[in-house]
């Protein structure tokens, strides 16, 4: 965090001569506050359709499970089963009735529970109250917490029968080992059958509290509405004390080749090791190195030698997914079994030769045009707009990160990216998962 | 993640959105229609050309083509190669791909309004001069046939929702999905592209949709200068292809390395493409929000949370279809329940339907619920065009975006109640159920 904002602030300074850059509008408005109790808030306003999105992130996430795979899903999931005033159907019943959107969802870092209403008053204001009697006082009841329970082992079952998803939880358990990050997200077998309504009650007293919450809102409120509404749910929620930081080391990684048996045509394949924090130095010519070689799009290297001059695959990415407390850069692609071998190979060539020779003059100017000019497209909606500001909000990243991204990014050399590069990744350390049918 | 399974669907079930009087239509001399929807919200501009040809205009033997040539028209004309036509949007910073569907194939462009002249660039150029070589053909049916792979054929819930059209659709085209057979993929060739490219691509079998921060005005004058010059076409006529009455109900089996048993009911029910009988569409629009509109709808209430015999379930129904379509309510059984009682549950929440007029309170909360959506749908560019180009590409007016709200406030009780009685029969009804079993079982069979 201290590292990126001293970065930044010196690019800022060296740019403020750069008149287009010092006029420049900033690509979002963002009001930031604090309501009293401590729950850091996020609002950008957006009047032109009378809508209103909220999301409230609590750090709730898959990694505060524990030894209980699952609960930090199970709580999230059974949230909306009833309160002490009114039972699912009815919570469900009265949402609709106004037209509102009631949402949850849940990654390693967060659970964020959402609300997309009208922002007539007639319509508002019984959502936002049914919004907050949910994160206040839900009563989990016992029936509905078991049913969830079976629920979560059926989309566990859902998921093994994706080649993609299991590939990458693979991934994840062998890259990150002993860190909370290894365990998949809503839990095993074994360890969700054990999941009590105690336990969701425990982890919901413990975790959705007001110095743990975040809100983030987006749209046709004036800046007093927005504060009144942010502390009327903060307000609502205990004070609470923040989820602690998680300081598990991740243990160092050792290259490998895992080969998954799986019934299927296709070869699902995912490579890569450790990844930077958005507060890294490097994160910048990483976002660009990457977007050369993978990002999406049809002019990356992965692409035209994968796909187009190979025809091996539907889509071949590269991707770094930082988290709180971890990272990953990861390259996916599916291939049919029997080119499998073939498509690794021609992966592990290309990322040779990128560390050796770097990108080029003309890849750089491509990708600098692409990312600053495909910005604003990136705002152009309440929920992309919503999208980056959890992520402003999650990761305590600056206000002006937006702007600081254009002007970083412009500045950037060959050199320094090469450099980066070079330093960051090692595909000779990768770890492979290869899942698939290995008999073709 | 996701918590709730979703399962592929080439038919998406649009929610509609406009603003009101802001379309603007042209057509030009040589047939191109041009639809224009103004949107100052933010400084870009969304551009979409639709071609009427898609899945439905097949014949047996060459299914996925209009999907192969979807495919085939980023690799270049003479003047302008792939890489170019890469590299231009890209340093412009902007985002292009392509659908193809049963009934259309649309390409877009979504960039910084100032930048609305390299699409129509772009897309005039492909739209006649599209090379079309061997050698990039064989490489890129190679990739083709790598997405039927990845969607299809190692997705167990896909391949049954395949297998049910297949089974549902006799005569119709919408028998086969629009990535087509990889059998008739595997025998494609570039001559066949080629004849099918010269076919259905002009500009009178085109609709050009733009909607964002520009002046319809000056889009007009653009789209002549760009696409003004490009001789028409005669354009054969689709035929119609109707069902023949149903004589009894369907069913079809996948048996597939799957992990979780799947239940799909598909009714074939009228579209706004097929029926003159116009209301009907909306009604079961309705209908089927009342079935899976949400955590209040009726299979939520009463499937998943109370009797229990679901752990998911989710009805699809688009009205915006060239010719009648299906009506398909899915579902995955809660552990303890089999497909069996499964089965009957739907059933069951069907014939309530037909016996029973929906209250007035569910009435009123289904209309605000949609009202609503259509209020949210606003909020994106890229769904407005879409909503244009979809009306515009199965002939039917534009205007039906704006009527939208109208004619779903307009549906009553016992309009609901009559299409669930007319339709959900045994006999417009197809079953398709997926079985998991093992991997060693499926090679002994």
């Amino acid at each position: 965090m201290n590292s990126l904002v001293k970065l930044l602030a010196g690019m800022i300074g060296l740019l403020l001569s750069v008149t287009s850059f010092a006029i420049d509008k900033p690509f979002l408005d963002i009001q930031h506050w604090q309501t009293q109790q401590g729950t850091q808030v996020y609002f950008v306003p957006a009047p032109e359709i009378p809508m209103l999105d909220v999301l409230v992130g609590f750090y709730a996430g898959s990694s505060r499970d524990d030894k209980q795979l699952g609960l930090a899903a199970l709580t999230s999931k059974s949230l909306a089963s009833g309160t002490k005033q009114r039972s699912a159907d009815a919570l469900a019943e009265q949402f609709a009735a106004v037209g509102a959107q009631f949402g949850i969802n849940l990654d390693k870092d967060l659970a964020v529970i959402s609300l997309r209403s009208l922002t007539n008053p007639a319509y508002l204001n019984p959502a936002i109250s049914q919004f907050i009697e949910i994160l206040q006082q839900p009563s989990f009841p016992e029936a509905s917490v078991n049913r969830e329970r079976d629920n979560l082992l059926a989309i566990l079952k859902y998921q093994q029968q994706q080649p993609n998803l299991i590939a990458n939880q693979t991934f994840d358990r062998l890259l990150y080992q002993t860190h909370p990050y290894a365990n998949p997200e809503i839990g095993t077998p074994a360890t969700i059958a054990k999941l009590s309504q105690s336990a969701v009650k425990a982890f919901y007293q413990r975790y959705y509290v007001a110095q743990n919450a975040l809100i983030v809102m987006v749209g046709a409120q004036t800046l007093e509405q927005a504060k009144t509404l942010a502390e009327k749910i903060s307000s609502s929620l205990p004070t609470g004390t923040k989820a602690s930081a998680i300081t598990t080391q991740i243990p160092k990684v050792q290259a490998q080749l895992k080969e998954i048996n799986f019934p299927a045509e296709q070869t699902h394949i995912v490579m890569g090791q450790t990844g930077i924090a958005y507060t890294s130095p490097d994160f910048l010519p990483l976002t660009v190195a990457n977007y050369i070689l993978g990002g999406r799009g049809f002019s990356s290297m992965l692409f035209q030698e994968i796909r187009k001059n190979r025809g091996l695959t539907y889509g071949a990415y590269s991707q770094f997914s930082p988290l709180l407390y971890g990272n990953s850069f990861t390259i996916t692609l599916a291939t049919r079994n029997e080119q499998a071998k073939e498509a690794i190979t021609a992966t592990q060539e290309l990322l040779q030769n990128y560390k050796l020779q770097g990108p080029d003059t003309k890849q750089l100017a491509l990708a600098k045009q692409f990312l600053i000019g495909n910005l604003p497209l990136q705002f152009a909606n309440n929920s992309a707009i919503a999208t980056a500001l959890l992520r402003i909000a999650a990761y305590q990243l600056p206000l002006n990160f937006y702007d600081n991204y254009k002007m970083g990014i412009e500045k950037l050399d060959l050199a320094a990216i090469h450099k980066a590069w070079q330093q960051q990744i090692h595909s000779d350390q990768f770890i492979t998962i290869s899942l698939g049918n290995h008999a073709q | 993640m996701r918590y709730f399974i979703t399962i592929f669907c080439t038919l998406i079930w649009l929610i509609p959105s406009y603003a009101a009087s802001s379309t603007h239509e042209y057509t030009l001399k040589n047939g191109l229609r041009l639809l224009v929807k103004e949107n100052h919200r933010s400084p870009i501009v969304v551009s979409q050309i639709w071609y009427k040809v898609g899945s439905a205009y097949e014949p047996a033997g060459i299914t996925g083509i209009s999907h192969a040539l979807e495919h085939m028209m980023f690799k270049g004309t003479p003047t302008i190669s792939g890489d170019e036509f890469n590299k231009i949007i890209a340093e412009n910073g902007g985002e292009f791909n392509a659908t193809t569907a049963f009934d259309y194939t649309y390409y877009y462009e979504r960039l910084a309004a100032d930048k609305l002249p390299l699409s129509f660039k772009l897309e005039a150029d492909r739209m006649q001069n599209l090379k079309l070589t061997q050698d990039d053909f064989t490489k890129e049916i190679q990739v083709v046939m790598e997405e039927r792979r990845l969607r299809l054929d190692d997705n167990p819930q896909a391949t049954t929702e395949e297998r049910l059209f297949a089974a549902a659709h006799l005569a119709s085209p919408y028998h086969h999905f629009p990535i087509g057979w990889m059998s008739d993929l595997q025998e494609m060739t570039v001559e066949d592209l080629k004849a099918w490219y010269h076919t259905w691509y002009a500009p009178n079998n085109a609709i050009l949709v733009v909607a964002g921060d520009v002046q319809p005005e000056q889009v007009y004058q653009l789209a002549e200068q760009y696409f003004g010059s490009i001789p028409a076409k005669t354009i054969p006529r689709l035929k119609k292809q109707p069902e023949p009455p149903a004589l009894g109900q369907k069913s079809v089996t996948v048996k597939h390395e799957a992990k979780l048993p799947f239940l799909l009911l598909g009714y074939n029910v009228p579209t706004l493409g097929s029926t003159t009988e116009t209301w009907q569409p909306y009604a079961l629009t309705v209908l089927a929000t009342a079935l899976d509109g949400g955590q209040s709808a009726r299979l939520a209430k009463n499937l998943i949370r109370g009797k229990q015999l679901a752990v998911q379930t989710n009805v699809e129904y688009d009205p915006y279809q060239l010719f009648s379509s299906l009506f398909i309510l899915s579902a995955t059984p809660a552990s303890k329940h089999s497909l069996k009682e499964l089965k009957a549950g739907l059933l069951a929440e069907v014939k309530s339907l037909q016996s029973d007029l929906i209250s007035e309170p569910e009435l009123a909360r289904i209309k605000t619920l949609l009202t609503a959506n259509y209020t949210y749908s606003q909020d994106d560019l890229t769904s407005q065009a879409t909503f244009l180009g979809n009306l515009a590409s199965i002939g039917l007016p534009w205007q039906l975006a704006d009527d939208y709200i109208t004619k779903i406030q307009a549906v009553t009780a016992e309009q609901v109640r009559q299409v669930a009685k007319q339709y959900l029969t045994p006999n417009h009804l197809t079953t398709a159920q997926l079985l998991p079993i093992q991997d060693k079982e499926k090679n002994h069979e």
